[in-house]
């Protein structure tokens, strides 16, 4: 898997690239954005690691860009600010997840290879089907113009799903897009929470469900 | 209107003042006008006395009959109201103008002339016109001041509130200001001088400390940002270096314990961005939080921090309690209470977390077999820095993880207690608005 990390911070960047290759990824590094940029355009990466603040620009220019050319690489944004607004304004700029500083860097490494996984497959940024409305990008679920609270690993799930609806999407991928501060969840865990998203996503006839293929993962189905 | 009220100490000093100014006008007329009264008066009655003298010496040359001439003289030339009489060289009573009522009682102003034949001409007259003229000028008078009094009373109170509106809209700003949580220029364009110097000092003075608060709180959101970096690369290096299989097990478990501390600074430093920030950008970062989940986490987390107390811990949890948050935040403050617990208690004594929704308030109980608070600790142990007779002889720490607790629960819009718990130690209860739908839109 290659790997493309732009980060200005050289103890940062050293630590990021030492963890993604102990994890058997090939990583070329870049300290600007724009020789981000150019590396990013020239070679095809499977994902991209990118800190917002750079000294030569704003790190979205380059998620910008890339969409523009029509450069689906995923991105993976690194911040050291952490509001909702920043993880709106990322997600806008065409940016495939996000990360807030400090990170832990199991979660760092599986973010990526769920990344890589559904290359492309990004989550649809509004989802409506039925009385059920889905906003992935303000992350907000209203069923029946009803607000129904989501927690983030719950989110999580959702997202994993929602972005190959239809696809049968492994126990051990889901199981990796969720962490606990850190640690990686705990199978019985996912079950309370995989039962939890069920309840309130309420029945396949109100809009979407969360079907079980047997032996082999879950399925996001949705009405029309 | 409160006795102490400046309007009303004010529209009193007004309305003694007119009450005094109108006392001495009217004192100073009525002296003068009876003053002059009582010398015209005397003055009249000189004059007559003299004249009289005058004619009855003159009558005297020709009849030397002081009575005769006095009889017929007094009963002429007497004015009227005036009474005349003639005595004597003896001071007998020679005639009269008031025969039969020599002896009067009422009070007289008196004027005599000696006559040079001998005897004495008495001319008085009684001062009751006086004094009725006086009394009518006395009631004319208090006609006049008691609606003069009044009029003062109720337009003194209308001045100085008038006055001093100018202070009571610079209060009502202030109190604004304070309830918005901004410190904006007090003041007015049209304020007089006095108000305005004070408006303008008080201005220098918000502005000062507007720019302190501004200062500090950009220093610790910099300072916050500044530490995110570092400590992305200090816990992420012990993470790597931890799990690294090759090295020895005691060496590995420094490792660990090491990246817990970092990441228990991390927590610190996302609590003073939380409590520094300004309100808005903190509450926008929240999201659903499920404070059951974190304290399963937690749960899990002290089991293979601490495996031989594992057993102790016993959670009793709703299976959703949810609240608006910052997760990470929320997560440290349960750590904190259950550190706390574990920290107090002995191997072998029990903790309990309970997390449960009621009354709309998302509740978390952390309750203990340890030695529990003292009573008299108990108002003290949220403030910064304070640390227990128990804690400072037993325990390491800074006194700090409570009352970072705290703020961080009321930044949440709950707050933290403590008291006595039926397990015999103490119980902290953390209560927080349960999760309801609101804004958004963003």
């Amino acid at each position: 898997m290659r790997v493309l990390v732009v980060e200005d911070s050289g103890p940062t960047r050293e630590l990021i690239v030492a963890a993604l290759e102990e994890a058997g990824m090939t990583v070329t590094m870049a300290a600007r954005l724009s020789t981000g940029i150019k590396q990013a355009t020239a070679a095809g990466f499977d994902a991209i690691v990118l800190d917002l603040m750079l000294p030569d620009g704003d790190g979205l220019d380059l998620c910008r860009q890339l969409r523009a050319e029509g450069n689906t690489t995923p991105i993976l944004c690194l911040t050291a600010r952490g509001d909702v607004s920043e993880r709106v304004r990322g997600l806008d700029a065409g940016a495939d997840d996000y990360l807030r500083k400090p990170f832990a860097i199991a979660e760092l490494r599986a973010r990526i290879r769920a990344l890589a996984r559904r290359r492309g497959q990004a989550p649809p940024t509004l989802l409506a089907a039925g009385s059920v409305r889905i906003d992935f990008a303000a992350r907000r679920l209203d069923r029946g113009g009803q607000e129904i609270p989501l927690t983030a690993r719950e989110w999580s799930v959702l997202e994993a799903l929602a972005a190959r609806a239809g696809q049968v999407v492994s126990r051990t991928e889901l199981l990796e897009s969720i962490w606990h501060d850190s640690t990686p969840a705990s199978s019985d865990s996912f079950d309370v929470i995989l039962s939890r998203l069920r309840r309130k996503l309420g029945s396949r006839e109100e809009g979407c469900a969360i079907r079980t293929v047997r032996g082999e993962g879950f399925v996001f189905e949705s009405r029309a | 209107m409160k006795p102490h009220s400046l309007v009303f100490r004010l529209a009193l000093l007004q309305q003694v003042l007119a009450a005094v100014l109108i006392a001495v006008f009217a004192g100073s007329a009525v002296w003068l006008s009876a003053r002059t009264l009582e010398r015209q008066e005397l003055r009249f009655l000189s004059a007559t006395a003299r004249k009289m003298a005058d004619n009855l010496d003159r009558d005297l040359e020709k009849h030397d009959d002081l009575k005769r001439v006095a009889l017929e003289t007094v009963g002429e030339d007497a004015p009227v109201g005036v009474r005349v009489d003639v005595l004597d060289e003896q001071g007998r009573l020679v005639a009269t103008t008031a025969p039969g009522r020599s002896a009067r009682r009422e009070e007289t102003w008196t004027r005599r002339a000696h006559l040079s034949h001998g005897g004495w001409v008495v001319v008085s007259t009684s001062t009751r016109p006086r004094r009725n003229a006086i009394s009518a000028l006395i009631l004319a008078l208090l006609l006049t001041a008691a609606p003069l009094l009044i009029a003062v009373a109720a337009i003194s109170r209308a001045l100085a509130r008038r006055a001093l509106r100018p202070l009571s809209r610079m209060a009502v700003q202030a109190e604004q200001a304070t309830l918005q949580g901004d410190l904006r220029a007090l003041g007015h364009p049209s304020d007089p001088v006095e108000v305005a110097t004070l408006s303008t000092a008080f201005n220098r003075l918000l502005a000062r400390v507007d720019k302190m608060l501004n200062t500090e709180r950009e220093f610790t959101q910099d300072a916050a940002h500044e530490l995110r970096t570092p400590l992305t690369v200090l816990s992420g290096e012990l993470e790597r270096a931890s799990s690294d299989a090759n090295l020895p097990e005691s060496r590995r478990e420094g490792l660990v314990r090491a990246w817990d501390q970092a990441r228990g600074i991390s927590g610190l430093v996302e609590a003073l961005l939380l409590l520094r920030g300004s309100d808005a950008s903190a509450t926008e970062a929240f999201v659903p939080v499920n404070l059951t989940d974190l304290l399963r986490d937690l749960g899990h987390e002290l089991g293979e921090r601490l495996p031989d107390r594992a057993h102790d811990l016993e959670i009793v949890a709703a299976d959703e309690v949810l609240v608006w948050g910052q997760a990470p935040l929320l997560s440290s403050a349960l750590r904190n209470l259950l550190s706390n617990a574990f920290k107090f208690s002995a191997a072998g004594q029990a903790v309990r977390a309970t997390s449960m929704v009621e009354n709309g308030e998302a509740v978390v109980v952390v309750d203990d077999e340890g030695p529990g608070i003292a009573p008299a600790d108990l108002d003290r142990i949220f403030d910064p820095f304070f640390r227990s007779a128990e804690a400072r002889a037993n325990h390491e720490g800074f006194g700090l993880g409570l009352p970072i607790l705290r703020r961080v629960a009321r930044a949440h819009g709950g707050d933290v207690t403590v008291s006595k718990s039926d397990l015999g130690g103490a119980r902290f209860e953390l209560r927080l608005p349960v999760w309801s739908s609101r804004r958004h839109g963003s």
